[in-house]
């Protein structure tokens, strides 16, 4: 498939920032709301999606179009996802406290929603496939090429987590309580 | 009978997404009509898209963008161009060639008519402040360190405007850095070379390995390879 992204990219991996600047543009959206989604948390998206792009700008020069520009920078974000949840455990409770800073009331707002609790309480792989394939529009090779995993099992966890998350929504009231909120 | 053979997940799915061959939807329909379960199974699918489905894209805070775009470090070569000169070494070069050509000019100008005199003089302060500014950007590109004092949209030309300036080796580096770039995080791919023997540790998100041999290095990570984590081989 030919990637839309690929003059942007090519200009990018010879050094050009403002051809950088565009695909920030173009991908910080479905970026930062992949990693708000998955973190539960927009200052934490926020950190991760700014080194994940700091990480592509860098590696840019070596990157092969084996995978379109976007797939690949979905896996950049997850892994600077993953990294930023693993500081975050290593942080003591005063630091995590100091830092708390609302940069984004909408944001804010949409991320201590009832679907984003029930987000949270998802299995992780059902969690990432519902996100990327309903909330972020990527295609199943896409899912499976990011997570590893047969065409098939991304179906099945999409259909597991859509189910799941209906259950948790639909009974909302029920499920808080039995949670103590 | 439809109603005995429940459709499994996949047909499920693939029956909620429009995606079922034309062959299988008529039974998957019929057995619906019938199994209160399969209907359920159905109603939560499709509450559980339309709950996903509605909720928007969010935005990066801009201060996070603009952040990011100012802090862009400079871009490490794989490999350095086979003639790439660092611009110190450039204007070194071309500062003496300036001098002579300024020299003669004026020494023809001299010896030609009053007019081209009087338009020599102010040639050579122009040529000068041309040669001091060309100076000043190599000097401070040598100077720049590799992330903190990155050039900024505003205040550095971009590669585009000035090609020269990528190939300069990032002095804090040195001049023989290689890069490579692996499946991360990081802090596993230290652990993965520390077990190895080899002296790594993370800085800024890559990982740095001191003195250690680049096929060395390959071969150890050869599991990892085609990632997004900098591998930088220090002399």
């Amino acid at each position: 498939m030919a990637d839309p992204d690929a003059p942007l990219v090519e200009r990018a991996r010879r050094g050009d920032q403002r051809a950088f600047a565009e695909l920030v543009e173009r991908h910080q959206a479905k970026l930062y709301t992949l990693a708000a989604r998955t973190l539960g948390s927009e200052a934490d998206a926020a950190d991760a999606v700014q080194e994940a792009f700091l990480r592509a700008w860098l590696a840019l020069p070596r990157f092969r179009a084996g995978s379109l520009f976007s797939t690949w920078m979905y896996r950049i974000t997850l892994n600077a996802a993953h990294d930023q949840r693993l500081k975050r455990r290593a942080e003591p409770v005063e630091e995590a406290a100091e830092r708390a800073d609302p940069r984004d009331a909408f944001a804010e707002a949409e991320l201590s929603g009832a679907l984003q609790r029930a987000l949270d309480a998802l299995d992780e792989d059902f969690r990432l496939a519902v996100v990327l394939y309903d909330v972020l529009g990527a295609t199943y090779d896409e899912i499976a090429e990011l997570t590893g995993v047969p065409e098939g099992t991304v179906k099945s966890r999409i259909y597991r987590g859509r189910r799941e998350l209906a259950r948790m929504l639909g009974t909302s009231t029920g499920y808080e309580e039995s949670n103590g909120q | 009978m439809t109603t005995t053979m429940h459709p499994d997940d996949l047909e499920l799915f693939e029956y909620v997404e429009g995606d079922l061959d034309e062959a299988r939807r008529p039974g998957v329909s019929a057995h619906l009509d019938a199994c209160e379960r399969c209907t359920e199974e159905v109603r939560l699918l499709e509450a559980g898209k339309e709950a996903l489905r509605a909720s928007p894209l969010l935005a990066l805070p801009p201060k996070t963008k603009d952040a990011l775009l100012r802090g862009l470090p400079r871009q490490i070569k794989r490999e350095r161009a086979p003639f790439s000169v660092s611009l110190r070494r450039l204007v070194a070069v071309l500062a003496p060639v300036a001098v002579v050509a300024i020299a003669v000019t004026a020494i023809l100008s001299t010896t030609g008519n009053g007019d081209s005199e009087r338009a020599a003089v102010p040639a050579e302060p122009a040529a000068a402040e041309a040669l001091k500014s060309v100076e000043e950007t190599g000097a401070a590109a040598a100077q720049a360190p590799a992330a903190e004092a990155a050039p900024t949209a505003e205040a550095a030309p971009t590669a585009e405007a000035a090609p020269a300036a990528q190939d300069v080796a990032t002095p804090s580096l040195g001049a023989t850095a290689q890069v490579r770039a692996v499946a991360g995080p990081p802090e596993e791919v230290v652990a993965l070379l520390r077990e190895k023997g080899f002296d790594a540790t993370v800085v800024e998100g890559t990982v740095q390995v001191r003195g250690a041999d680049p096929a060395a290095v390959e071969q150890a990570l050869a599991e990892r390879r085609d990632g997004d984590v900098p591998v930088v081989l220090m002399p």
